[in-house]
């Protein structure tokens, strides 16, 4: 019976069903590794996951901030002084008493930036901004290749839009180009005015994602760029939006972090640097996880990049990109670079942190690029995904506004 | 039971060449979307890792059992 069946002729299909059936399992394959990495890591971040330590939500201290100075301490008020004069920390010069609003977080370090009573000045033509800032003693940067698109002044928030036109001449590329930017120059009365825009579900238009943060958190906001596209669980080991952690990675982190603590400072952290206890202890505000940062510890521009977190494509490569930088407490910018069009070819990594450098700030990092590089003021559009005829989607966007 | 065994391994042996080319073809498919869009990570990431683990062992019994058939012959 045995040896009946072993004389059978094998049953053989034909080569082209087996093909098929390979293309089929490597489709299968494909699927399967696609809802992994895509959908369900990507978007699974609904609930807190370990936390760091067990700590989910960082809350605003009491005394956030630089706070209202004491008392100027001036005792000898000379007799039959009636008139007050304003020194540059909003007191008067002769008797110490407060002549500005100098509540708030970071009120005092500069309280003439801001509006002393509720109006709201929204201005969009470089003109009107710059006579509006003479009027009123505001000092605006000047830069040759720059003209103002916007300027938001209310008692909490002063910022301004400044696009910049310019032509690079870089060795790598045959001839020079351009390249179009946008700063914004943002102060805070409170670090509050700053916050994140998110979602833990599917990503949105950024228009949605402002409206649903809007409507929730009963806030107004002024302005708003892409965050670090926080839902790339590849990428974005550690998150805080917000005082919550999203997503907790106490151990190490695979690339550079950016932190916004409460007190107003900021700070880029490299995967070699980084402790999770001394985060912790300074009480983060935000937390991004994309990177490199921009600037080192001298303040000067980082010339190379840790190729083993950002690879070649990533940094050398001419992109749109968004950056933010810190200041001060209280004072910080956007910059985000146009690209992949006529108008402007984008910048590479060492560029931006040229910019941010030249702007003179203390510590700047590089959020989500590409087609992520979204920029909004108001209702304006600042930068679009103009080459693609779909927006692209975001999970998070960091946003300044009225809260 | 031997039998049994037998007949399950020289299934595996007739299917894991089919395995192997839908594996490398995989890896292709992610070699190539990841020359485009790194930032994505497609080969970056433990999944993948995971995979191409897999995959090297499945290479190396295939060729063990090759090598094998082949002394044999």
């Amino acid at each position: 019976m045995n040896g009946n069946n072993e004389n059978k002729p094998k049953r053989r299909f034909p080569w082209y069903v087996l093909v098929l059936s390979d293309i089929l399992l490597t489709g299968v394959l494909l699927c399967t590794f696609s809802y992994f990495h895509h959908v369900r890591m990507l978007w699974g971040i609904g609930v807190p996951d370990s936390g760091a330590d067990g700590i989910h939500r960082f809350e605003k201290p009491d005394d956030a901030g630089t706070g209202a100075p004491a008392e100027s301490g001036i005792s000898d008020v000379p007799e039959g002084h009636v008139e007050h004069e304003l020194g540059s920390d909003g007191r008067c010069t002769v008797c110490g008493v407060e002549m500005l609003d100098l509540s708030g977080d970071f009120g005092a370090s500069f309280p003439q930036v801001f509006i002393q009573n509720d109006d709201r000045v929204s201005l969009s033509d470089n003109s009107q901004i710059e006579d509006y800032a003479a009027e009123n003693g505001l000092s605006l940067r000047e830069d040759p290749e720059g003209e103002y698109i916007a300027l938001y002044r209310s008692h909490d928030i002063f910022m301004t839009v400044q696009e910049i036109s310019t032509t690079l001449d870089h060795s790598a590329w045959p001839h020079p180009y351009d390249v179009q930017y946008y700063i914004y120059d943002i102060y805070v009365r409170n670090i509050d005015n700053i916050f994140s825009s998110y979602t833990t579900g599917s990503r949105d238009f950024a228009e949605n994602l402002m409206n649903r943060t809007e409507n929730q958190l009963f806030v107004d906001i002024i302005a708003a760029v892409n965050g670090d596209y926080m839902g790339n669980l590849n990428h974005c080991l550690l998150c805080e939006r917000n005082g919550d952690i999203l997503r907790g990675s106490p151990d190490y982190i695979e690339a550079d972090i950016c932190v916004l603590y409460y007190d107003g400072t900021m700070q880029t952290i490299t995967p070699d640097e980084y402790d999770w206890e001394a985060i912790a202890e300074k009480n983060p505000y935000q937390i991004w996880n994309f990177g490199p940062g921009l600037i080192d510890e001298d303040g000067k521009a980082v010339k190379s990049f840790d190729p083993n977190d950002y690879d070649y494509n990533i940094v050398d490569s001419s992109h749109p990109r968004t950056s933010i930088g810190y200041y001060e407490p209280g004072h910080y910018n956007f910059v985000i670079v146009d690209g992949r069009s006529d108008d402007s070819h984008g910048v590479r990594m060492s560029h931006l942190a040229e910019i941010q450098e030249k702007l003179g700030c203390k510590a700047a990092y590089n959020l989500d690029g590409g087609d992520s590089t979204q920029g909004f003021f108001g209702d304006t559009v600042i930068r679009d995904a103009e080459s693609r005829t779909d927006q692209r989607k975001l999970f998070d966007l960091i946003c300044v506004g009225e809260v | 039971m031997k039998r049994f065994f037998k007949r399950v391994a020289d299934l595996f042996f007739v299917l894991l060449p089919h395995i192997n080319i839908s594996m490398a073809l995989f890896m292709l498919t992610l070699l190539v979307t990841d020359f485009f869009n790194r930032a994505m990570a497609f080969i970056n990431n433990n999944i993948t890792k995971g995979m191409l683990f897999v995959f090297c062992i499945l290479i190396l019994t295939e060729a063990i059992h090759d090598v094998i058939q082949h002394r044999k012959k």
